[in-house]
């Protein structure tokens, strides 16, 4: 009992013996393959007929948790459309969805519908993998190109081995659009005696009145590692064309984020972080503590997404939403994209179902609803918005769509971007990168990751 | 009188080390007292005491369905795992099995080993049996591991009764399941009691295993999985609510502590017998 | 203790069993008894299927390139120099490390010195005293994660009290901040286990003959080679003990760093186990995740044999 040796030789030995047994990983789930439902091509939109015609069935999502306010409302709707089909729906939040959705879809009983995250880190797994099937056939069904923009779509085609994107089948579609912008406690700016800023130096020159006023200029809560990529975003759009940063994003051969351009925003960003403009504590605060903090009335400004809207309309304080106001390239430029893609899984067995599902909740009927509910629809000019901060939303996502603006999300570059990219900036602002030295690794992930393909 | 002030200064060392053992508990406790949406802070002492942040924690986190959950594993794992412990160990220990050691060897094996250096074979084994989000998906895993610690547990046991009680049952000619039924099972039940007592703790407690098996079905999860989702892995802005739900996760450990308190402290000393 | 230490004493009884390489002829008279593996069929096939073959499995993946989705790609040792050229290893290794001080050297340490000065005198109310330190053992670790996350917090108890005694230049998110987020993590399993090794060793303590600390007395010995001398050597198994279940414990850490800080901020608290929980589940980098699950299960058999050779019983074969 006492010699280690003894059973450390045994145990060896029974490990050796276990290990011949196996086969290559993943081997077994090729040669099943996933069980591809041939021929259900939709044509037209899916009328109550054909899908009353798969008898009575359930239909599966997963979902995104910030979803949950619009499916409420959208699935009693669709249920007494089409009233053979049940809808079960399963909402994961949007981390959960990044890291286990590729599991999920790849298990034995996948949902029907889920909500991918666009880009290598997801999306483009699922399309390798065969387990999400292209929507090419609905988006001529229901004149996506035309109503949603042919270039707008552009981040939800891969090629069919999942290893290009941006090129190939239509993967996804999303009715909303997520844009990150800068909210403001209007009370706070009044205060302070500020304007709008209208660029990006008064808005620097904002930050530094707010300081001087002993006020928190930023709202920031970074413990996740993913809020940091917004701020990089919104402050890299004054030095970079958003053109290049999509091209980065997307794995452009040549492409380079070791610029001197973005070491500019990195240095930016950490003149900030070391002026404190983003209050202290700032990493062991989860984003979504921020916001509420935010809308109870701490701090002047928050970069936050769209999507966030709900959360600090409920502090039910005065706020009001603007595009980072643009640098000498007179750009509006914003880490931004169309929302989380819905995807058909390959499994499926109720196609039509699915179908009719996607069509209803991008149908022009919808565009009001959403809007209702506070999400910005990408049909954003027919609808009606009167709430003042989401009159303000849909305007500023519109001003960075106009100026071609919207640059993606850094996290959808690579498997390990959100990780790389989020902890790097963490060790930026914090004084212990200098900016080129943050700027090294992350271009050294995305080549690994581009080598790889 | 050196003797005396010994005395004084162990005593208030040991009220010392007590204090600090109760506190971080404490401080969660008195932080669920306070009113829900109370903006907290400091030693955040409950001014009008209040259930509300347990009531919101139970009713928003899913708890009773991942004590239902904890409940079912926990029972199974340590059922099946004392059963088959107690047997291995009786032949083991009392039985002249030929490379026994070797045997005993390869469970030693299993008390160092850490659950990350399976989890991942054994997460897509799960998913190919279709069994992700279900308990037998965290219970062979857990069975596994409980057995390795049990069946040395027992072995050690059953060894150190006395030789003439162990032969005497042969003589007459018993059968091998007679002698562990009726004559050694009766003189091993405290060991039996402890041994469940050390698996209830470790399964109950246990996180990874169920992190990544049961995550994708929040019906299954188990209660630290449940508390790890509610509280996110770094969440603080309702810190009443995330420490009213930590505090409902302790307490039917603390409850079963409270009730069975020798077992617990004779297992983990003796938890040692480990290596 | 007395359970580690009946089986101990009794094996001495146990004829035929510790015997070394009994004479032929014994082996023959006494029948070995294959049939008796039934019963330990049951147990070790859920065992082999469950925990050994895994680790196999492990080892094996660990040399393939995989996205756990499509077929993998042989890359033979290729992780292993990848993970040690990128410096990944050496940095969750090295934050282990700091963990095994904090997590198994200084509660060993302050348990050793508080039941060191209790040699001397009875304890009244041990069993309540014991009952309380062994609550931080009891508890499930995320459980922990979230109460210490509050003492830790940026408006938590901790900066209160630093606030009170003047001290407000140093508060800070603790568990954010770059430089004290891996001795805070750690100061949280010195907490788990201090509670057990004290008891473990006064339990010890007050095993070792009264006329050991007598001679020692009449030699002049004074408390602290008293406690070198006498208390220290008395205590070899329970430092063993003690040592042993708390280097597992801080090489295993995964509950607790990952809902405390999740390996940051940054990487500085990422140790092998949250690696191998990221790559596996979340980047999808099988390999790499299973590459660091075996290295991080060697590194324990090398660490647990090398304490457990280091002090092994004196009279040990």
């Amino acid at each position: 009992m006492n010699a280690p040796a003894r059973w450390l030789a045994g145990g060896g030995a029974a490990l050796v013996l276990t290990i011949a047994a196996c086969g290559t990983p993943g081997s077994s789930s090729e040669d099943d393959g996933p069980a591809r439902v041939e021929g259900e091509e939709i044509t037209a939109p899916v009328t109550a007929d054909e899908v009353a015609e798969l008898g009575d069935v359930t239909l599966r999502v997963l979902a995104d948790a910030g979803e949950e306010s619009t499916l409420t409302e959208l699935i009693p709707e669709y249920e007494e459309l089409y009233p053979n089909v049940t809808v079960e729906v399963e909402y994961r939040s949007y981390d959960d969805i990044v890291r286990t959705e590729a599991n999920t879809l790849s298990g034995g009983d996948p949902p029907d519908l889920a909500q991918g995250a666009q880009g290598y880190a997801l999306d483009g797994a699922l399309v390798e993998a065969g387990l999400i099937r292209p929507l090419d056939d609905l988006a001529e069904a229901y004149e996506w190109f035309d109503r949603y923009g042919e270039s707008t779509l552009g981040e939800f085609r891969w090629s069919d081995d999942g290893t290009r994107f941006g090129t190939g089948s239509i993967y996804g579609i999303s009715p909303v659009v997520s844009m990150v912008g800068v909210y403001y406690n209007k009370a706070k700016l009044d205060a302070l005696g500020l304007e709008l800023p209208h660029t990006f130096a008064d808005f620097e020159a904002a930050l530094a009145t707010a300081q001087a006023a002993g006020e928190q200029p930023i709202m920031f809560g970074n413990a996740l590692k993913s809020t940091g990529l917004h701020i990089f975003g919104v402050v890299q759009g004054q030095n970079v064309d958003p053109a290049v940063t999509r091209d980065w994003i997307s794995g452009t051969d040549g492409a380079t984020f070791d610029t001197p351009e973005n070491v500019a925003t990195a240095t930016t960003i950490q003149e900030w972080a070391q002026q404190g403009y983003f209050g202290e504590g700032y990493n062991g605060l989860a984003e979504d503590d921020a916001v509420a903090r935010f809308a109870a009335g701490e701090g002047v400004f928050l970069i936050g997404g769209t999507w966030q809207m709900a959360a600090i309309q409920a502090g039910g304080g005065d706020f009001g939403f603007f595009p980072m106001p643009p640098g000498e390239s007179g750009l509006h430029v914003a880490s931004g994209s169309l929302g989380m893609g819905w995807h058909v899984s390959t499994e499926s067995e109720v196609v039509p179902a699915a179908a009719a599902f996607i069509g209803l909740i991008t149908s022009d009927e919808w565009a009001q609803k959403l809007a209702d509910l506070g999400r910005v629809p990408v049909l954003a000019q027919q609808i009606d918005a009167s709430e003042p901060l989401f009159a303000d939303a849909v305007a500023g996502s519109g001003t960075i769509l106009a100026d071609g603006g919207n640059t993606y999300s850094f996290d959808w570059a690579t498997g390990t971007m959100m990780a790389s990219m989020g902890g790097a900036l963490q060790e930026l602002m914090d004084g212990r990168l200098t900016p080129q030295e943050f700027v090294t690794p992350i271009q050294d992930d995305w080549a690994a990751f581009q080598a790889e393909r | 009188m050196t003797r005396r002030r010994d005395a004084v200064v162990s005593h208030a060392l040991l009220v010392l080390a007590s204090l600090v053992a109760l506190y971080p508990f404490l401080s969660i406790l008195m932080l669920a007292l306070n009113e829900p949406g109370r903006r907290l802070s400091g030693f955040a002492l409950p001014e009008n005491p209040s259930f509300g942040n347990f009531t919101n924690a139970w009713e928003r986190g899913g708890f009773s369905d991942a004590l239902v959950s904890s409940l079912i594993i926990t029972g199974t794992v340590v059922v099946v795992a004392v059963l088959l412990s107690v047997l291995a160990g009786y032949a083991l220990g009392v039985l002249d099995l030929p490379l026994a050691k070797v045997v005993v060897g390869v469970f030693l094996l299993g008390l160092v080993m850490p659950y990350e250096a399976t989890v991942i074979p054994i997460y897509h084994q799960m998913k190919e049996w279709g069994l992700l989000g279900t308990y037998p998906a965290v219970i062979l895993p857990q069975i596994a591991f409980s057995v390795a610690l049990g069946t040395v547990w027992m072995r050690g046991y059953f060894g150190s009764i006395p030789a003439t009680l162990r032969e005497a049952g042969m003589i007459d000619g018993a059968g091998k399941l007679q002698v562990l039924r009726h004559i050694l099972l009766p003189v091993a039940a405290p060991a039996v009691g402890v041994l469940a007592t050390l698996l209830f703790l470790y399964t109950w407690n246990e996180f990874l295993l169920g992190l990544v098996l049961l995550s994708d079905n929040p019906d299954a999860r188990t209660t630290p999985v449940a508390l790890s989702f509610f509280a996110g892995n770094r969440r603080e802005s309702d810190p009443g609510t995330t420490a009213a739900a930590a505090v409902l996760v302790a307490l039917p450990v603390l409850i079963a502590y409270v009730a069975a308190q020798r077992k617990f402290v004779q297992g983990l000393l003796a938890g040692a017998v480990k290596e | 203790m007395t359970s580690t230490t009946t089986p101990r004493a009794g094996r001495d009884h146990a004829p035929g069993r510790e015997v070394p390489a009994p004479a032929l002829g014994r082996r023959r008279r006494r029948r070995r008894d294959w049939w008796g593996y039934l019963f330990v069929l049951p147990a070790l096939a859920v065992y082999v299927a469950f925990a050994l073959r895994p680790i196999g499995e492990t080892a094996y993946t660990s040399l393939f390139e995989w996205d756990g989705l499509t077929l993998a790609t042989w890359v033979g040792f290729g992780n292993y120099t990848e993970l040690f050229e990128s410096g990944v290893l050496q940095s969750t290794l090295g934050h282990s490390l700091v963990f095994l001080v904090f997590y198994a050297l200084l509660p060993t340490a302050v348990g050793l010195v508080i039941a060191g000065l209790m040699t001397r005198i009875r304890i009244r109310g041990l069993a309540l005293f014991r009952s309380v330190l062994f609550i931080p053992q009891i508890l499930s670790s995320v459980v922990i994660a979230v109460a210490w996350r509050w003492v830790y917090d940026l408006g938590g108890p901790l900066n209160a009290v630093l606030d009170a005694l003047g001290l407000g230049g140093v508060t800070r998110a603790w568990l954010g901040d770059f430089d004290t987020a891996l001795v805070s993590v750690g100061l949280i399993g010195t907490w788990v286990q201090f509670g057990l090794c004290m008891m473990l060793f006064l339990a010890g303590a007050q095993r070792i003959p009264r006329e050991l600390y007598e001679s020692a007395r009449i030699d002049g010995a004074g408390a602290i080679r008293e406690f070198f001398v006498v208390t220290v050597p008395g205590l070899r198994t329970e430092l063993r003990i003690a040592l042993v279940l708390t280097t597992i414990f801080a090489l295993r850490n995964f509950d607790i760093v990952w809902n405390t800080t999740a390996g940051g901020p940054g990487t500085s608290t990422t140790v092998p186990s949250v690696y191998v929980y990221q790559g596996a589940f979340l980047t999808r980098e099988v390999g790499d995740a299973a590459a660091v699950a075996v290295v991080l299960t060697l590194f324990i058999l090398v660490v647990v044999g090398a304490i457990m050779a280091a002090l092994r019983e004196r009279e040990a074969r």
